[in-house]
């Protein structure tokens, strides 16, 4: 339910509600290091929500009883098999979120709630683009689009080959 | 003939559902069911989907929470209520009952080696010192239950199901309990495994002084290795007695029901009969 | 004339681990208006076979060229040369339907039985909605459905365990397929139910004369509806022919070895005899006999550990996969 709640509300407005409020003689370190806070508390629900639903049904299973009825207690339980069994959902969700976390900050940079110039990112770089000279003009302003996208995959592939290694028993492994 | 376990009118309920005003409905798995459970004895609990066997089997093992009712063990030299055991209590009652599941691959972790697997009981309880003590049981316990030492350090998923049942009934008997609840633990394995298995629970029981509480729905198997059993019907039990009295002479109309619907293998005949 | 021939049919699958052979050189026919019961355990290859002849294995099944599937009629049918999927429409549930072990799986949960019913009645007839609507509630009621009028318009969640095999065998049915192939239908029910659908199928074998490819591994139900018996092991047929003397006489070691595992009700004092060893993983199929080394009457060194024996007729209509001068 808690999840949920955090899930509604919305990243931009409360981004730009953030914006309006953060004095503009704020040092770029000091406003990179307060949007990524936020984006931290936006994004944990759906990991939060994900590892719930697995550990439900792993708490439900067979061996987690046989160990129960061994004597074991909840902790045991919790270190010794539910832990492990959620580390790759950890360890993907660690990875992949990488790119979202660059994306988010592309995005916001592009609209101008993230850092400026003469700071230097991604988003940044994006924004120079939204002109209609420089899109009619200077196509190659579009160039760190195609490093986003690489970025990303990159991210996304290194993430499945971990997760693989490390719960080579989950169900979606092929 | 003295009492393992004795259970004295137990009823087991399970909410259904929730509500946001009021209690809401509850099913009755068990219902004011009496038994005993005679010391040294492989006794069967037989009955259909819905009957309640597993329920009962869980409650005695105080896996689900008791409604009403008594159950006690008293296995002669250490006796207590279960219902109303305190922490300490229950630490000896794991050490000295255990249950062997159904389904051979979700009663064991997936990433433990069966090595760990067969030892976890003994680590949780405390009952070994050192590593090297643990490592000997363990041998032990696998070598009576024919489990080649050299398969203890792969994982379940290398094994067949008649491989992982095995597995399972070490890990019950590894801490030397008096009483198993087998629940429906030859249900999921082929027919030529099953028997091998029930041979390996029958000389367990000899050689290790077991009482076995037999659970299952397959009333052929339950015939030829139980020596009591008690037929459960949606929450009751309607029928028990020494096995072959039981088969010979089936009183409840259930019980006949159930006898009758066995296929024969005489195409010439419609269901077994037993003489 | 028989309904359906399958001749040499071997087949493979495809997997990371290499090519696993599931079925090896099967042949068997069934007549019109038998039953030919098919027991294996699992690994036996019987509904790798079954789903051959419904072309529903997966895409990394690999058949091998000799194998040969015919539905006899006018014309004959050969299932493999079916090129596209659209051919084998007429057939699936047409001319040949299938039952599952799992009926929950087999009828779609969001939509209602009848609705299903009536959808497939529309595929394989020229029926309108109304008739097949009329014919599918007959069959409801003639499997043993109390209500069926109500039932019609229910989803399968809200029918017992015993209700939605009974429905699934209607849903076969209503097309009148020449062939019913059932795969475990018995397996997951519980017994008195079980002993009832037995029932219901031998009535329905009475009045509708289709032929039945019954699938399971217990030896108890075939012996109540089969006619004809073949035992499966390992992807390979050991013993096959008229289940009387298939089952009173068994001829091959591993249908032996089978009927003495079962637990016997006539002598409760007799201790179960397994087979000795475990059914080997198909990546180490066994050269010759595929038994042989679970085969506690062969003497080390034997002919059945690098030959493959031939299927020797060993009574009327009933062979085993023995050599010749072991024939008793």
């Amino acid at each position: 339910m808690i999840t949920d709640a955090v899930r509604t509300v919305p990243a931009i407005p409360l981004f730009m509600a953030v914006a309006a409020f953060m004095p503009p003689e704020m040092t770029a370190e000091a406003r990179f290091f307060y949007i990524s806070l936020i984006l931290g508390l936006i994004g944990w629900p759906t990991l939060a929500r994900r590892v719930r639903t697995h550990l439900l049904t792993e708490r439900n299973q067979e061996y987690i009883l046989a160990a129960q009825l061994s004597g074991a207690t909840s902790s045991h339980v919790i270190r010794r098999h539910l832990l492990p069994s959620f580390t790759s959902y950890i360890i993907v969700d660690l990875v992949i979120s990488f790119p979202y976390m660059v994306l988010s900050e592309t995005a916001l940079s592009f609209i101008g709630l993230g850092l400026k110039d003469p700071v230097s990112s991604l988003g940044v770089l994006l924004q120079k683009a939204t002109s209609a000279d420089v899109m009619l003009n200077y196509q190659w302003y579009f160039i760190p689009v195609i490093f986003f996208v690489v970025l990303v995959m990159a991210f996304v592939f290194v993430g499945d080959g971990l997760r693989d290694a490390a719960d080579p028993y989950s169900e979606t492994a092929s | 003939m003295t009492s393992l376990v004795s259970v004295e009118n137990l009823t087991v309920t399970f909410p259904l559902g929730q509500r946001l005003f009021g209690a809401p409905p509850t099913l009755r798995a068990v219902k004011n069911v009496s038994l005993q459970i005679p010391k040294g004895s492989f006794f069967g609990l037989v009955g259909e989907s819905g009957s309640g066997k597993t329920t009962l089997g869980r409650a005695i093992l105080k896996a689900t929470p008791i409604e009403d009712g008594k159950i006690t063990y008293d296995d002669g030299s250490w006796k207590c209520s279960i219902a109303e055991m305190s922490k300490a209590q229950e630490r000896h009652f794991r050490s000295q009952t255990q249950m062997i599941f159904q389904d051979p691959y979700a009663a064991l972790s997936p990433r433990m080696t069966v090595r760990d697997i067969i030892a976890e009981p003994l680590e949780v309880l405390g009952l070994t010192k050192t590593r090297e003590e643990t490592d000997a049981r363990v041998r032990e316990i696998a070598g009576k239950c024919r489990i080649n030492l050299e398969h203890l350090r792969r994982y379940p998923h290398a094994f067949s199901g008649g491989q992982r049942q095995r597995i399972s009934i070490a890990r019950a008997l590894a801490t030397g309990p008096k009483f198993v609840v087998a629940d429906e633990c030859v249900a999921a394995l082929d027919v030529s495994i099953q028997a091998d298995i029930l041979n390996l629970l029958k000389k367990l029981q000899h050689t290790l002084d077991l009482t076995f509480l037999f659970i299952s729905h397959d009333l052929s198997v339950v015939a030829h290795v139980c020596d009591y059993v008690a037929v459960m019907y949606l929450g009751e039990i309607v029928e028990e007695g020494p096995t072959k009295q039981i088969f010979a002479n089936p009183k409840h109309s259930y019980t006949q029901a159930l006898l009758g619907a066995i296929p024969s293998l005489d195409p010439d005949q419609r269901s077994r009969v037993v003489r | 004339m028989s309904l359906l021939s399958v001749d040499n049919l071997t087949i493979q699958f495809r997997t990371d681990e290499g090519l696993i052979t599931a079925v090896e050189n099967v042949s068997f026919d069934i007549q019109p208006g038998e039953v030919l019961g098919l027991a294996g355990e699992s690994g036996s290859g019987k509904s790798v076979t079954a789903k051959a002849i419904m072309q529903l294995n997966g895409h990394n099944t690999v058949y091998d060229p000799a194998s040969k599937i015919v539905l006899h009629g006018d014309p004959d049918i050969d299932v493999f040369s079916l090129r596209r999927e659209r051919d084998m429409l007429p057939i699936r549930g047409g001319a040949i339907s299938m039952i599952f072990q799992e009926p929950m799986a087999s009828f779609a949960p969001a939509i209602t039985v009848g609705k299903q019913m009536v959808e497939q009645l529309q595929v394989h007839t020229t029926m309108s909605k109304s008739q097949a609507k009329e014919l599918s509630v007959e069959m409801l009621d003639r499997v043993g459905i109390t209500d069926p009028g109500r039932r019609f318009d229910q989803y399968v969640f809200e029918y017992s365990g015993g209700m939605r095999q009974r429905a699934m065998i209607a849903m076969a049915l209503t097309t009148k397929p020449r062939l019913l192939i059932a795969d475990e239908p018995t397996t997951a029910l519980d017994v008195t139910i079980q002993r009832q659908v037995i029932d219901l199928m031998k009535e329905l074998i009475d009045d509708f004369g289709m032929s039945i490819l019954f699938i399971t591994h217990d030896l108890g139900v075939i012996a109540q509806t089969a006619d004809q018996l073949a035992v499966m092991y390992l992807g390979r047929i050991m013993e096959r022919g008229p289940v009387r003397n298939v089952l009173r006489n068994p001829a091959h070691a591993y249908t032996r070895g089978l009927l003495n595992a079962l637990p016997n009700l006539e002598d409760l004092d007799a201790p179960l005899m397994p087979i000795p060893g475990d059914i080997p993983s198909p990546l180490e199929r066994p050269s010759g006999c595929v038994f042989h080394p679970r085969n506690a009457e062969l003497a080390p060194g034997s002919r059945y550990e690098t030959e493959v024996p031939p299927m020797t007729e060993v009574g009327p209509s009933h062979f085993a996969a023995v050599f010749p001068e072991d024939v008793r």
